[in-house]
């Protein structure tokens, strides 16, 4: 708690009425002197009690639907004194970390009388993609003597997911118009309306089939219902996974391999559907599949994506970065950034699992997030042919990649790889030394043989860097050069 | 306790006059007096409390060169350093801080921070003589020769210890933001 201005001139007084009295041998000022010290005491206890007696409820509404990266989105917020006492003092609600304020005052010095409401109502800029907390509200507490101050904080968290840049939009729905990428495979479907297409054979009835598609010449033979099915060649369903793994979110230039990747599979996503290509798209980590839209051309499948990668985790500024990644710290385990604690056993387990998905150059082991998402779809297809583009820097999740790569191969389905390699999005002004040069050419090298591997699988590789767009990716995927 | 403003004015007439009736009826004093009352009373009204306070200084000080205290060993002059110094001043800077700027709205009076600053100017003031008497009993040759300066500075530092010890209390519960650049 700290003096004001006022209270420290009061309490100067004192002390000179204390003086007074003793150079004068006056007992008049000493009790003039005490007079203002207890005063000093009334309105610090008071304050003291009011401050913890102090109970507000704070509403805060965020009026956009949708928050994106480097546009301003409006907040309203309401607090209500529910305390016995008004409430003296400035109120800020507090913004979030990589967020300005645009508009608007998040800030209002008043009186806040015993069960009444103030209404602030603000805009402010995220300056990038992801999840935003505005923690709570801040308010400098003035004592109503005007003697002490005191900055206490009421928390209210708010969670904001801000989105990639409209931009990043708006380049996806002008791309719909002009490219077009298209995948064709076999597809297996029992309800086909035109019959020329080739049979492939029968199977038992599932409620749902149409009665037209029932084999009904052979149900006095076998005593049950058989359905007709029929091959027709046509895109392939394709899902579009997007890897958030924690090497993915590490940015150490302006773009960042995630927030890359998002702009991607967005654009990529509506680029597929606009070509009447059923496309979906799924996020994964080194442990899960986060989020999954299924494949679908519907009406409303790109808004469902873009809802999607909305919850897609921010990127974390890498501020050790180094110009090339060193073979033997990736094969180190990670060290945690805090001392163990008890808290700490659970969050050490989690580190060392990761790791050991992570490692390079360690035994190869099956990832669990994306193979697990891609097992999945693959149960749920019923035999229709599935495309798989992966976006991934192939460092956290890169064994899982290559376990889906073999699942492809063995079960006849396609995997297309957008590497998104990690030396091209590290920053180019670092000074770099013959050391650095030569981890560049080790990496290349490595990146070379992975992707030997992926072809080995039957898989399609294109590297992509920051400066790439996803026109570019589009015109290299039909050329063939993926 | 809820004090409307008329309420404040009728004890702001009552302090000034008891301030009055203690003082030496001199001319100066009582138009110093009479000036820094009014001038508490244009901040009251006007709600302006950088007034009430330049007010406040005037009344304090005329109040303490004119008000004479001989002792405070003798019970009359520790019932006049009350009655006649203590609590007209501490009302008088109750008054004079109250006024808030902006509207003009009811004061509160908290009782229990109240009863603790009255209880803890009290006991300073009683802290001369109780402390005396305490020696008187030990050593009864010294508390004989206790001077006026000696009441002085035991009134000051029971004044400073109390103050110390009352404004250690800091509010629990509440949340307050991490100094810049701390961990």
């Amino acid at each position: 708690m700290r003096s004001t201005t006022l209270g420290t001139a009061l309490l100067s007084i004192s002390i000179v009425f204390a003086f007074v009295s003793v150079l004068f041998s006056n007992i008049s000022f000493a009790v003039v002197a005490v007079a203002l010290i207890a005063a000093h005491v009334y309105s610090y206890r008071r304050f003291v009690n009011e401050l913890e007696t102090t109970d507000l409820h704070i509403e805060r509404k965020v009026l956009d639907q949708m928050m994106f990266s480097m546009e301003p989105a409006s907040i309203a917020v309401e607090v209500l004194n529910k305390s016995s006492e008004p409430v003296r003092g400035t109120f800020e609600d507090m913004v979030p970390e990589d967020c300005t304020l645009s508009s608007g005052n998040n800030k209002a010095s008043m009186i806040l009388p015993q069960h009444s409401i103030l209404k602030m109502s603000y805009s402010i800029t995220p300056q990038k993609r992801g999840a935003h907390h505005i923690p709570g509200m801040k308010i400098e507490r003035t004592d109503s003597y005007g003697l002490f101050v005191e900055e206490q904080i009421i928390e209210r968290d708010s969670l904001l997911n801000v989105h990639t840049e409209k931009r990043a939009i708006d380049i996806a729905r002008k791309m719909a118009g002009r490219e077009h990428l298209e995948f064709s495979g076999m597809g297996r479907n029992p309800a086909i309306v035109l019959r020329e297409f080739e049979f492939d054979g029968i199977r038992d009835y599932v409620p749902g089939d149409r009665a037209r598609d029932v084999h009904w010449k052979l149900l006095p033979k076998l005593n049950k219902l058989m359905t007709k099915i029929y091959r027709k060649e046509g895109a392939v369903h394709t899902t579009i996974f997007v890897d958030c793994g924690r090497s993915m979110r590490l940015q150490s230039s302006k773009v960042g391999k995630l927030n890359h990747a998002v702009d991607i599979s967005m654009q990529l996503s509506n680029v597929l559907i606009n070509s009447f290509h059923p496309a979906g798209v799924a996020t994964f980590d080194e442990m899960r599949v986060l989020n999954k839209v299924r494949p679908s051309v519907g009406r409303h499948q790109f808004d469902k994506i873009v809802k999607l990668l909305m919850d897609v985790p921010g990127t974390i500024g890498d501020t050790s970065a180094v110009p090339a990644q060193k073979e033997e710290e990736r094969t180190k385990p990670p060290k945690p950034t805090r001392p163990a604690g008890n808290s700490n056993t659970k969050g050490k387990e989690f580190l060392k699992s990761l790791t050991d998905l992570s490692a390079a150059g360690g035994p190869k082991k099956l990832g669990i997030g994306l193979e697990g998402g891609v097992k999945e779809i693959l149960a749920k297809s019923m035999g229709q042919e599935q495309l798989f583009i992966i976006i991934s820097d192939l460092i956290s999740s890169r064994n899982a990649v290559l376990a889906g790569a073999r699942i492809c191969k063995t079960t006849g389905n396609k995997m297309l790889i957008i590497h998104t390699y990690d030396d091209w999005y590290r920053d180019a002004g670092q000074k770099a030394e013959t050391q650095d040069i030569e981890k560049l050419y080790d990496n290349l090298n490595g990146s070379i043989k992975l992707e030997a591997a992926f072809r080995g699988y039957g898989a399609s590789y294109i590297r992509v860097g920051p400066a790439d767009t996803t026109s570019g990716i589009v015109r290299a995927i039909r050329r063939g050069k993926a | 306790m809820i004090v409307s403003l008329r309420m404040r004015i009728v004890l702001l007439l009552l302090v000034t006059v008891d301030l009055m009736v203690f003082s030496r009826i001199t001319l100066l004093p009582l138009i110093a007096m009479a000036i820094g009352a009014a001038t508490i009373l244009l901040g009251i009204v006007s709600s302006y409390r950088i007034a009430s306070m330049i007010g406040l200084l005037v009344v304090m000080t005329t109040a303490a060169a004119s008000i004479e205290i001989p002792s405070l060993l003798e019970l009359g002059a520790i019932m006049t350093a009350i009655i006649a110094l203590l609590l007209p001043v501490l009302t008088l800077i109750w008054l004079a801080l109250s006024v808030e700027e902006g509207e003009r709205q009811q004061v509160s009076v908290r009782k229990i921070p109240a009863g603790v600053a009255l209880a803890y100017a009290l006991v300073c003031v009683w802290s001369a003589p109780s402390t005396v008497l305490v020696l008187s009993l030990f050593a009864p040759t010294v508390s004989m020769r206790v001077d006026i300066l000696a009441e002085i500075s035991i009134m000051l530092v029971a004044t400073i210890g109390g103050s110390v010890l009352l404004l250690r209390r800091k509010p629990s519960g509440i949340i307050t933001p991490k100094p810049e650049g701390g961990a």
